[in-house]
């Protein structure tokens, strides 16, 4: 535990400095720990620019994290601060995956249920009719 | 961590008294009609479609439901939400599989049973492997799901909330085998269904969807965009996992062997057409939080916390009855689902092939209860998010589907293709899942494990006869139980 007052920084540093980028979805959560001898709200920024020349007002509450999402390419930079205490510049690289690779995914994905779903159709109605045929009182295909 | 809550933990607290005594009450009423272990796992093999689609679509409506679903929204967008409601497709498709399953045991018991018969015993136990991951998995997660519901909404710690969803589950399925399980899954339904078309209706009537959109491209346009990358490479993803799951898993088998002959076609087309708009309109009140300025310090918990920050208190309550109805049905389900696999697979054909009725239900019960115990351990670590865990299994189980189906309608399929096809498939979906992400693992599972089926049957073709499916045995060496008349 920390004095009152002192290692601010590491109060308020978010993820613990940990590295997160780069975020290949456009998403990712923001976390810090409480300062317990601080009463005062969190208010975390965020900017394009590491100076934080203009910041946009993310959240101010009491609140130990918070979620990101829908971004696009680019360097975020996230500033926290609560009281009179501000902790260090935390900055996210979003770097979405190319359309590529997504389109190659989707492929991939819309062969693998076409052929599952070839082989449950006609599956299906070959046994459908196998047991019809083996079985005059079974009503038919959907008997 | 949230640090505020809507719900008075008092109020909560007579939320979780009410609904645990109707539950255990209703598990111990509908658990009296159980005669032999047979009756318990398989309620008699009489069950009816109105029950039967009942069951089906509150067994798929989860935790991961109305709690994911917005969780998806909220990292992916429209395809997020949209993707999750093909989750849908696994319980259509399904449909056929289970009359097919019928027909060629109309005696069994497990999923296991099929693989063992159809495959032999080294796929058998790979089978086993993957199943049980899996379902441990799932049961962890609708734990998790609980105790983070209840600590959003009332302020109850985790812990004490988890435990109490657990513990009501385990004590009425114990009571009440699957007969109790589906009848409660019955009324869970309507729970559901009317909580979350009133829930979507009043997020609607509050919140237009002219103003969500434009705040979303406002503050976070990529969950607008179509062509969003991550999202595109989800979309079949979900799918395939969705079906890996209900193809594989012994909780949609159980069904199809309990059902009536003509049943389990029309129950899971039903239960799918009406599962579908469900994690859509979960969904929506996701994408509602920018809009209200909400901070959402864990995804997982977006839906319950929007709609409580809309509605107030009748929300939170709302939210609290469908949530925990939702985690009720798929947790009984899966309890004693898994407990069947355990019983039947591990436990008596693997140690004890003489067990007698009794011996069988005592090995249930304890199962049931090691399998509770199990999952309020690990629950108690809260490790990861709901989506992180549910999604890490989604590689094994994509990569049983091809075995199965193909086992299923074709006599081709050899054993060591199949069994080949669940090892490498699994192993290239974990790479898919530790490379790229979580969004790629089922796809990459199952992909792996189609070429290696079609290939093995190309290559080296078997010849399996059907009629080695319908072994006549029974669950156990029944012998009059000795509290039975």
């Amino acid at each position: 535990m920390f004095p009152a007052g002192a290692s601010a920084q590491g109060d308020l540093r978010i993820n613990a400095g940990r590295d997160i980028s780069p975020a290949t979805a456009g998403y990712f959560g923001l976390e810090w720990e409480a300062a317990p001898e601080n009463d005062t709200p969190f208010l975390l920024e965020r900017s394009a620019s590491p100076s934080f020349a203009e910041a946009t007002r993310i959240y101010e509450g009491p609140d130990l994290g918070t979620f990101e999402s829908g971004l696009p390419d680019g360097t975020y930079y996230y500033r926290l601060s609560g009281g009179k205490q501000e902790g260090p510049v935390y900055a996210v690289t979003v770097k979405h995956h190319s359309l590529t690779r997504a389109y190659l995914f989707l492929g991939i994905g819309a062969f693998v249920f076409g052929v599952l779903m070839a082989i449950l159709l006609i599956g299906h109605r070959k046994t459908a009719a196998e047991s019809g045929a083996a079985d005059p009182l079974s009503g038919g295909v959907h008997g | 961590m949230v640090n505020q809550a809507v719900l008075d933990s008092q109020l909560a607290f007579i939320l979780l008294a009410v609904f645990s005594v109707i539950w255990i009450a209703l598990g111990w009423w509908w658990g009296r009609g159980n005669e032999t272990h047979e009756d318990y796992m398989l309620a008699g093999r009489k069950v009816g479609l109105a029950l039967g689609t009942a069951t089906a679509m509150a067994t798929w409506v989860t935790s991961n439901t109305t709690m994911v679903a917005p969780q998806l929204a909220l990292q992916l967008g429209l395809w997020g939400m949209i993707g999750y409601s093909f989750g849908s497709v696994g319980l259509l498709l399904f449909a056929p599989v289970a009359r097919r399953i019928k027909r060629l045991m109309p005696q069994g018991f497990t999923s296991g049973d099929f693989i063992r018969l159809r495959y032999g015993p080294i796929a058998w136990r790979v089978f086993l492997g993957i199943s049980l991951f899996y379902s441990l998995g799932w049961l962890v997660s609708l734990g998790m799901a609980g105790g983070l519901l209840i600590q959003a909404l009332s302020g109850i710690a985790y812990w004490i909330g988890m435990s109490v969803i657990l513990g009501i589950c385990v004590v009425y399925t114990l009571l009440g085998g699957l007969r109790a399980v589906i009848g409660t899954d019955f009324i869970q339904t309507v729970i559901i269904f009317v909580g979350v078309v009133v829930l979507a209706f009043m997020v609607l009537h509050e919140v237009g969807v002219d103003t969500v959109h434009a705040r979303l491209a406002t503050e976070r346009p990529e969950l607008l965009n179509l062509l969003m990358p991550a999202a595109l490479m989800f979309l079949f993803n979900n799918l395939l996992f969705g079906i890996g799951e209900i193809f594989h898993s012994n909780v949609w088998w159980s069904r199809a062997f309990a059902f009536k002959e003509g049943v389990g076609l029309k129950a899971y087309l039903i239960a799918g057409l009406l599962w579908a708009p469900v994690p859509i309109a979960a969904g929506f009140i996701a994408l509602v939080a920018p809009e209200l300025g909400l901070n959402v310090p864990r995804p997982d918990m977006v839906g319950p916390m929007v709609a409580a920050e809309l509605l107030g208190k009748a929300g939170a309550i709302l939210v609290f009855i469908v949530v925990f109805s939702a985690l009720a049905s798929s947790l009984d389900s899966l309890l004693a689902a898994t407990s069947d696999l355990v019983v039947r697979d591990l436990y008596q054909k693997h140690f004890r092939p003489e067990a007698t009725d009794a011996q069988m239900r005592k090995a249930a019960s304890s199962t049931i209860l090691g399998l509770g115990l199990f999952a309020w351990l690990i629950c108690l670590l809260n490790l990861t998010t709901l989506a992180s865990l549910l999604h890490f299994t989604g590689a094994f189980v994509a990569s049983t589907i091809f075995p199965i189906v193909t086992g299923l309608y074709w006599k081709r399929v050899n054993r060591h293709g199949a069994t080949w096809a669940m090892v490498l498939g699994s192993g290239a979906g974990l790479a898919g899942y530790f490379i790229i992400d979580f969004y790629v693992a089922a796809l990459v599972g199952a992909a792996v494990s189609m070429c290696v089926v079609l290939l093995s049957t190309w290559l080296a073709p078997g010849r399996f006869e059907w009629s080695r499916l319908a072994e006549a045995e029974p669950a156990s060496t029944i012998t009059p139980h000795p509290d039975l008349p």
